[in-house]
């Protein structure tokens, strides 16, 4: 069953249609690969469905709900969680922290209780449990209270794993979850994404260059190029479609 | 261990934090803090007035009063600038609001300080909420100019013919009230017992004149009105509140896509800004027993921000440093009469120029104000390891 599907979505931004008439579906419990050249549009659609931008047309379903009808933050509380290309963490706040913020929407206590500690113990003691949980899964502990500034590239880009995981997502959107590791961490990196995927019953939407990991873990394969798909199917099919090699690596003269 | 436990500072015990030794040293903190400031109006209740390089300064428990009102304020814009990210030049709007809504109360309706806060604060809260709904649109140095025009425009608002039957216009008002301690408060006893400490037992008077002992019951009142604010607003600030105001400061589209209702938290953060500047104004209307329009105007505005920065913008302690710097700083500036050390006379607006020539020596000190300096004084001298839950 498709748990999102994007139906027609386009989006214009000035003169430039970042995504035109895109259509596909992710189904519930797959890893689907979204593939293209550097300016496809891949990270304009994690926009859109994350509702940053708005898509002029088309609809995006996430399990029956209409997405475009529903505010930024709310996205998190559908069950929908991201991580984003170039970080967006609190460089202030500590690892801990950071992640604390993604659990976010689980948590309810407001100004006027936290103003007189009415329940806050019990709710930061949880939320500090289940952060400390995700860092202990992605072997972030000893960093946890650690500000996020200051370190590496490959470990915030894990940090942004933890903070999304504790939202307890249905389907997590990752921009480039690789980038910056070396060889053998984006083997490493394949293993472990399938495996949490297996573990949270999560769906995965994958944007990626590492061509390596995203053939080796996806069940599908969603590629785009200005805006458009041009091709989707299982890795051995996409790697054989003549349009994505031309896409890639230009027309034969 | 990522924390460095070599070097000569790994000879400092680290303490855990929530240990024994942890809970000690923090007890014994509170304690001096508690000493010092139920010592401190004892010892300048007569003015305090040293000469230094040849200029008398002057330390009054007035003075103090005052600043214990700026902390407040400075807690107050605080919370939407220092932790929310929202440039507020207008947060003397707010505290001149408190302050005249508590002079209109005590005087017009003989309703007591404490009991106008029950109108101040809710006032002032949807005040803020209302204040912060175009901050939605706005931001950085566009809100900044927008709020730095409700800032100026109060004292013309107090002047209009249509209220100044009530605000007394440009004359300010006189608050009728007079806060006298209660029979039962023995300040004159105290003063008995505070001879027999050795060292500063001799700077405490032989008991206190009335005004004295008024002036010392204002202190304590103000005080604890001004711990109970830092009380709450450190509870808001250190759960799920405090770091969706933060997230949104650093990163907004990480917030959002994380679940922070970006303009729920803006609009509230105003909001609780706003309510505890309206203490800040009671407290200072509290403090005087009079209140003008020019006192709240742009320059309380930018005195505020400057304090805000100076002692440490998003943080708790930097709020108590700044409304210390911006009460004492000024004061002492106009106090240097000579150039120090020597008998040339100073002329002219010196007091402003000493002020502003400390302001830019404070921000290439202590970048991050006073309250980060002090924060890493600690950690380096009284290290405390963080300890993971259930660990």
């Amino acid at each position: 069953m498709a748990l999102l599907d994007v139906a027609g979505g386009t989006g214009r931004f000035g003169g430039v249609t970042a995504l035109s008439d895109l259509s596909f579906t992710v189904d519930e419990g797959s890893i689907c690969g979204l593939i293209g050249p550097n300016g496809a549009g891949k990270t304009t659609l994690f926009n859109v469905v994350s509702r940053v931008y708005d898509a002029q047309e088309g609809a995006v379903g996430f399990d029956g709900t209409d997405l475009l009808s529903r505010p930024a933050h709310a996205i998190s509380g559908l069950g929908i969680g991201r991580t984003f290309q170039n970080l967006a963490l609190w460089p202030g706040m500590t690892v801990l922290q950071n992640v604390m913020v993604g659990a976010h929407h689980r948590s309810r206590i407001g100004a006027l209780r936290a103003a007189v500690r009415w329940g806050t113990r019990r709710e930061e003691a949880e939320l500090t449990a289940t952060a400390w949980d995700a860092l202990d899964e992605l072997s972030l502990t000893d960093v946890a209270f650690h500000p996020a500034a200051g370190l590496p590239f490959g470990t915030l880009k894990r940090v942004e794993l933890a903070r999304a995981l504790v939202a307890r997502p249905r389907l997590l959107l990752l921009d480039e979850p690789a980038t910056g590791l070396t060889q053998t961490e984006v083997g490493e990196l394949g293993a472990l994404l399938v495996a949490l995927a297996e573990r949270h019953s999560l769906t995965l939407l994958l944007v990626e260059h590492h061509m390596g990991m995203v053939m080796g873990v996806s069940n599908k394969v969603v590629v785009l190029d200005f805006g458009a798909k041009i091709a989707e199917g299982s890795p051995a099919e996409v790697q054989n479609d003549p349009a994505v090699v031309e896409a890639y690596l230009g027309a034969p003269q | 261990m990522w924390f460095n436990t070599g070097g000569w500072r790994g000879k400092k015990r680290v303490v855990q934090a929530g240990s024994r030794q942890h809970r000690q040293r923090q007890i014994i903190g509170w304690a001096l803090f508690a000493l010092v400031v139920v010592l401190i109006p004892f010892l300048i209740a007569d003015t305090y007035s040293p000469t230094i390089f040849g200029n008398r300064y002057t330390v009054g428990l007035g003075n103090l009063s005052q600043a214990v009102g700026l902390m407040v304020a400075i807690l107050g814009l605080n919370i939407a600038t220092g932790y929310s990210g929202q440039l507020s030049l207008g947060h003397s709007f707010f505290v001149g609001s408190g302050a005249y809504l508590t002079a209109v109360l005590v005087n017009d309706f003989h309703w007591s300080y404490v009991a106008t806060l029950g109108v101040v604060v809710p006032g002032l809260f949807l005040f803020g909420v209302l204040f912060g709904i175009p901050a939605l649109r706005i931001q950085g140095l566009y809100l900044g100019l927008l709020t730095f025009a409700v800032a100026a425009v109060f004292p013309s608002i107090i002047r209009l013919e249509e209220v100044s039957e009530r605000t007394g216009g440009s004359n300010g008002l006189l608050i009728e009230s007079d806060l006298k301690p209660p029979t039962w408060a023995p300040l004159d006893k105290v003063t008995e017992w505070l001879h027999a400490i050795p060292g500063v037992g001799s700077r405490v008077p032989d008991g206190l004149t009335g005004r004295q002992e008024e002036a010392v019951y204002k202190y304590f009142l103000l005080v604890i009105v001004a711990l109970v604010c830092f009380w709450l607003v450190r509870n808001i600030l250190a759960g799920r509140v405090g770091r969706a105001m933060v997230a949104i400061r650093d990163n907004p589209l990480g917030a959002a896509a994380n679940g922070v209702n970006l303009a729920a938290y803006k609009t509230l953060s105003f909001g609780i800004s706003a309510a505890v500047g309206g203490v800040a104004g009671t407290m200072l209307a509290m403090h005087s027993g009079f209140v003008g329009p020019d006192e709240f105007g742009f320059s309380m505005a930018i005195l505020l921000i400057v304090g805000l920065i100076v002692g440490g913008a998003g943080t708790l302690h930097g709020a108590v440093a700044g409304g210390l710097a911006i009460q004492f700083v000024p004061h002492w500036s106009s106090q240097t009469q000579t150039l120090p050390g020597t008998d040339v006379a100073l002329e002219g607006p010196y007091g402003t120029a000493i002020l502003g020539g400390l302001l830019i020596v404070i921000i290439f000190a202590l970048p991050g104000g006073a309250a980060h300096g002090f924060r890493k004084i600690k950690s380096r001298l009284m290290p405390v390891a963080p300890r993971p839950p259930g660990g």
